[in-house]
């Protein structure tokens, strides 16, 4: 973090680095040409003693902020502007990604929806659906592809394949609350869904 | 002469800089003639190193800058020594003690046999 904001105040960093190293360098020269030497000889000496006034910089900018955070940064500023340069193009880029993005998410989240995220009852894996393909007999609610309540209760008897059965009906239902009238979707069920499903109500009572 | 000066340790600069400074505020040029004047004729101080340790002290906030007058009448930066400074002084100080502490008992174990 304080790196980052070193950054961003590195114009006053290298100034006060600048008047730091000019001190130094000023004091040594007056040092060597009070030995004796001549201003341009005590100006080499000085420089030559430091080993390279811009390595020292580029040292000490390491201190300041890590060598791969500054290119980083470098590369960011670089691109930012690169972008902005040629507009253009960078809105049909930017489009591109976003409907390649958009589109790879939405097939994702089917995918995670019907194959990676299982019903939450005690045997996923081994629960099936069997249905019953049938003739419609009216138009009202309920009225094809009917399986009667006999058959379910005769097929949660037998206990050679399943280890239960219970039979359910999407329906809507009006809830009241007060005087207010709210539709609901609601499953008619068998007797015994919550014990074969091995699940158990959120608030409220199961029937056993 | 020259020949009996060795480079200074590897990690030694950080704590030979603390040192100096605790005893009092100093600027680069104040510490890169201390160093010179103490180790003279037995480890060489590449001046080169002196400005990215103190930066480096300065960025641990072991070290504390600030721009005051010098003796010259012009303005320096001066480093002093921090509190968590001085604790990590008293540190290394002890590290080097027992380092050198184990050299001699090896050696001392040497010339023993």
């Amino acid at each position: 973090m304080k790196q980052l904001a070193n950054w961003f105040r590195r114009q006053s960093l290298e100034a006060s680095l600048d008047r730091e190293l000019r001190y130094h360098l000023e004091r040594r020269i007056t040092d060597f040409e009070k030995a004796g030497l001549s201003p341009s000889e005590a100006r080499r000496q000085a420089v030559l003693e430091l080993g390279g006034i811009a390595q020292i910089r580029e040292e000490v900018r390491d201190v300041w902020l890590t060598r791969w955070v500054r290119d980083f940064m470098y590369d960011l500023r670089f691109s930012v502007r690169s972008f902005l340069k040629t507009p253009t193009f960078t809105i049909i880029s930017m489009l591109s990604l976003m409907l390649g993005v958009g589109a790879t998410t939405a097939i994702y989240s089917l995918v995670d929806q019907v194959l990676l995220h299982a019903l939450p009852v005690r045997h996923p894996e081994r629960l099936v659906l069997i249905d019953w393909r049938g003739d419609q007999v009216a138009n009202a609610f309920g009225s094809w592809n009917l399986m009667s309540y006999p058959i379910c209760r005769d097929l949660d008897q037998q206990k050679e394949f399943f280890d239960g059965v219970f039979c359910r009906a999407l329906t809507t239902v009006n809830l009241s609350t007060g005087a207010d009238y709210y539709p609901a979707r609601a499953e008619i069920v068998s007797g015994n869904y919550f014990l074969v499903l091995g699940v158990g109500a959120t608030t409220g009572r199961v029937f056993a | 002469m020259s020949s009996s000066r060795f480079p200074i340790p590897q990690g030694t600069l950080d704590m030979l800089i603390l040192q100096i400074v605790s005893l009092e505020a100093m600027h680069g040029y104040g510490i890169a003639q201390r160093l010179e004047q103490i180790s003279r004729s037995v480890v060489q101080v590449n001046q080169g190193s002196l400005y990215p340790a103190l930066h480096r002290l300065e960025q641990k906030r072991w070290l504390r800058a600030e721009w005051k007058q010098s003796e010259t009448g012009r303005e320096a930066k001066f480093y002093a020594l921090t509190a968590s400074g001085r604790e990590q002084l008293a540190a290394e100080k002890d590290d080097w003690a027992r380092l050198v502490g184990a050299v001699q008992l090896i050696f001392n174990e040497g010339s023993g046999s």
